[in-house]
């Protein structure tokens, strides 16, 4: 009970004085790199920001830094272009990025992991040395911000890194590396043969497959039509969804020929990617499964594509429309209700 | 007869102490547990911004359904909360099941809900569905309706709801509960940061009452003034706090709440939804879903993080309070009468070997051995055969150990946030004290109430439920009538 009283009270003052002086931190980046009107950012330095008097609020320095550094990385996150930038030279001139490199070398995993997740976020490039040793760390947050890092400053091919990654990496990590390349202005997406491929590391091959899609990569059609040969069906799925988002036409045959030896979910993928495709070559087919199959969600699936080909399947939605069962006719009008189709 | 009695009662208090100090061992080791799961819990999130699952266009959609049964007094001010959640895809799906009231004319007119014909499927069974609804306006384009006959549990509206959702997670909450807005991007986190396949996650669930709520909005958290409430806030946080997370170390969880409960819709699908005639649906799907994973030699996790996200109103009065106790009692005993098989059996893996077996010897079991020990407490000194140092020292142990182990959770609860003054904080630990006379004793008997009725299949429903409301007034403070049923 004492223990919580006393943590209490000292919390409650840190918190005051923290929150002063963060709001005077506000005041002055927002002088500093918001307000600024001159292009020239690199001339605000350390003398032009001076944190010192900001000591005498009742924090230790270390403590202002940080919440200095806090602020700083809010503003890289909700700012970009010039804003984003003026608060890295401001980094980089108050000597921030040279504490966290010393942190770098510290022995524990949480100051590591922090030290180089903040030049991550920076933008401040890292001992590439260093960073290719951490990627045998033990610790996964580590090797996960030193790829990050890795892939973040390496021009000429970032995805390196990945062909030689032979471990799962989780979700989160696969959007930071989307976010990752799809802010990043100062390089082309290289060739993914070799990642997408039946022996990589399926989480990796998933990604790849995201890549190609955002950056229209219609050489890796070929390559993702040899991964559906892969028994991982998430993986198969993913691969056929892609090939839709690409709207790779000449898939569409062979999607159609595989399509009766396929389990339930993949079958499904086909239909919605065949809607995707939108080359209308493969109406018939469609229409057939609407109208055949007694499974309710390959008659839906069937629908929406069918109605994904407007204006090309008019004829067919009008023919269905007139003959449809009740059932059938129902799906149709869900599939045709724009608002139903909103998410 | 009395020879028999004279020894019974007397081993019985070595069974007694030995079981205490089990229990009182494995609640030492959870309270180690929870610190260490909060700690890599905070640690995380310095790493981990929430952000980026805003910002992605990768982030998976999420369904957040919900069943209402006779809400008009909240159901607008509580949908349009769902509805400001922080988070890029998801839908809001409203279950009126059944409701007399005027809940469903009250959406339409304020949302300007319109039929529309809906390729309906029955995935997982449930009452039938009447009729569905969508706004014209696009304002409201996540929001859909779904009007069905009354099934009598939150359990056949949830998987109503179910059946209709477009993506791939859902977060089965209660229409009153006061969610977080950042409720969807906790959540989800778990399920894109394991390693293993993340099948449910919950989170801290806490008391509404006295906090000050404004349009569904949680302005200011407070420990409630009401007596029942504030021990309920106390057993929440020793719960969630200290034996969620406990168990989460070690990927042990044996119930998410029904209250706010993240879920993979494949597997909740594959395992036939939600099961309508249990009395205690949340903890009977964690079962189903985790056997489920055995059965089919999939690794997976279930995770709890230590965020307060939800808020609900805790009942107040006595009569509700002992309603919801004896279903959960009822629920408990139903739920070993169906899973009872698994029991230590290897191919069920930490489901067999630590949770059921777990909550079989000190959940379930618990009242009854505390009840025997009571009478046979009474026996003893009534025969003048007490050993009465034995017995104090016995007292004094469980008194004090439980008060140590719920003021750490206390503690621990600190760590995550604070959201309660300091006076607020000394008013629970004070409450403490005295939970152990007041509040535990009665929670024994209304356990003991359910398995008896669950034994003789006594007729019984989930219960009627008013509320008051607390949508209408500004910063108007909760108060309940007859409160929710969790």
């Amino acid at each position: 009970m004492t223990s919580i009283i006393a943590k209490k009270l000292a919390k409650k003052k840190e918190e005051q004085r923290s929150g002063l002086i963060t709001e005077r931190i506000n005041e002055m980046l927002l002088s500093a790199v918001v307000m600024q009107q001159r292009e020239d950012t690199g001339i605000i330095t350390k003398k032009d920001f001076d944190i010192r008097p900001l000591y005498t609020l009742g924090l230790s320095a270390k403590k202002v830094k940080k919440i200095l550094v806090n602020e700083m990385l809010n503003y890289r996150n909700y700012f970009s272009g010039t804003i984003a930038d003026r608060v890295r030279r401001l980094y980089i001139s108050m000597s921030l990025h040279e504490e966290a490199y010393a942190r770098l070398y510290k022995g524990n995993w949480e100051i590591k992991v922090n030290a180089l997740s903040e030049l991550y976020k920076m933008g401040v490039e890292t001992d590439h040395a260093y960073l290719l040793e951490l990627l045998n760390n033990n610790d996964r947050y580590i090797r996960e911000f030193a790829r990050l890092s890795l892939m973040k400053f390496t021009k000429r091919d970032p995805l390196q890194f990945l062909r030689e990654l032979n471990e799962p990496i989780s979700q989160w990590e696969e959007f930071e590396i989307f976010l990752l390349f799809q802010q990043k202005n100062d390089f082309t997406l290289g060739s993914l043969e070799g990642l997408i491929s039946l022996d990589k590391e399926p989480t990796v091959v998933s990604l790849c497959l995201q890549l190609a899609v955002y950056f229209r990569q219609w050489e890796s059609v070929p390559l993702i039509l040899e991964l559906i040969q892969t028994p991982d069906l998430k993986l198969r799925a993913e691969a056929i969804t892609a090939l839709g988002k690409l709207e790779a036409t000449d898939s569409a045959k062979y999607l159609i020929a595989i399509y009766p030896g396929q389990a339930h979910v993949i079958q499904l993928k086909i239909l919605a990617t065949l809607g995707m495709i939108r080359s209308g070559s493969y109406l018939r087919f469609l229409e057939n499964e609407f109208i055949s199959s007694q499974d309710f969600e390959i008659k839906k699936y069937a629908s929406d594509a069918i109605i994904k080909l407007y204006p090309l399947s008019k004829i067919t939605i009008d023919k269905l429309m007139g003959n449809a069962e009740a059932l059938n006719q129902k799906i149709l009008n869900h599939s045709l209700n724009p608002l139903l189709n909103t998410l | 007869m009395k020879h028999f009695l004279d020894h019974f009662f007397e081993s019985y208090q070595n069974v007694v102490f030995v079981y205490c100090c089990t229990i009182y061992s494995i609640y030492a080791l959870l309270t180690l547990f929870s610190y260490l799961s909060i700690l890599s819990n905070i640690r995380r999130n310095t790493i981990r911004e929430n952000l980026l699952l805003i910002q992605s266009p990768l982030s998976p959609g999420i369904s957040i359904i919900t069943g209402a049964f006779n809400e008009e007094m909240t159901i607008i001010s509580n949908v349009r909360s769902l509805l400001t959640m922080n988070y890029p895809a998801f839908e809001v799906i409203i279950v009126n099941d059944g409701s007399k009231d005027k809940t469903l004319e009250k959406l339409i007119e304020e949302f300007t809900l319109i039929e529309v014909d809906f390729a309906y499927h029955y995935f997982i069974q449930c009452q039938p569905i009447q009729r569905i609804y969508k706004s014209e306006n696009s304002a409201f384009s996540n929001l859909l309706v779904i009007d069905k006959i009354n099934g009598g549990s939150k359990a056949d509206a949830i998987n109503a709801g179910i059946n209709a959702s477009s993506y791939a997670y859902f977060l089965n909450t209660d229409v009153d509960c006061i969610l977080d807005k950042d409720t969807l991007v906790q959540m989800i986190q778990p399920f894109m940061d394991d390693e293993k396949r993340v099948i449910a996650t919950g989170a801290t669930l806490r008391m509404a009452n006295s906090c000050i709520i404004d349009s569904s909005v949680l302005v200011k958290a407070r420990v409630p003034r009401a007596i029942l409430p504030l021990f309920q806030e106390i057993e929440y946080i020793r719960s969630f706090v200290l034996g969620k997370m406990g168990w989460n170390l070690v990927n042990s969880i044996p119930n998410v709440s029904g209250g706010l409960g993240m879920f993979d819709k494949e597997i909740v699908i594959k395992v036939g939804g939600y099961d309508a005639n249990s009395f205690g649906e949340d903890m009977d799907m964690l079962m189903r879903i985790s056997k489920y994973m055995c059965e089919t030699k999939q690794e997976y996790a279930v995770r709890s993080i230590p965020q307060s996200l939800c808020w609900t109103e805790g009942p107040q009065s006595l009569k509700v309070f002992k309603r919801q106790r004896v279903r959960w009692g009822r629920g408990l005993y139903q739920i070993f009468s169906t899973y009872y098989k698994l029991i230590f059996n290897p191919k069920y893996k930490k489901l067999g070997m630590i949770v059921l077996p777990y909550n079989f010897i000190f959940e379930l079991c618990a009242p009854l051995i505390e009840f025997l020990g009571i009478i046979c407490y009474i026996y003893l000194i009534a025969s003048h055969l007490i050993n009465w140092p034995f017995a104090i020292i016995l007292l004094v142990f469980v008194y004090s150990f439980s008060v140590f182990i719920t003021l750490l959770s206390i503690v621990w609860d600190q760590l995550v946030i604070r959201r309660y003054s300091l006076k607020e904080v000394l008013r629970l630990c004070v409450f403490v004290f005295i939970e152990p006379f007041i509040y535990h004793p009665l929670v024994m008997v209304f356990a003991l109430m359910g398995y008896t009725n669950q034994f003789f299949k006594t007729k019984s429903n989930w219960g009627h439920m008013e509320r008051r409301g607390f949508g209408k007034t500004e910063k108007a403070e909760v108060k309940v009538i007859n409160a929710t049923v969790i």
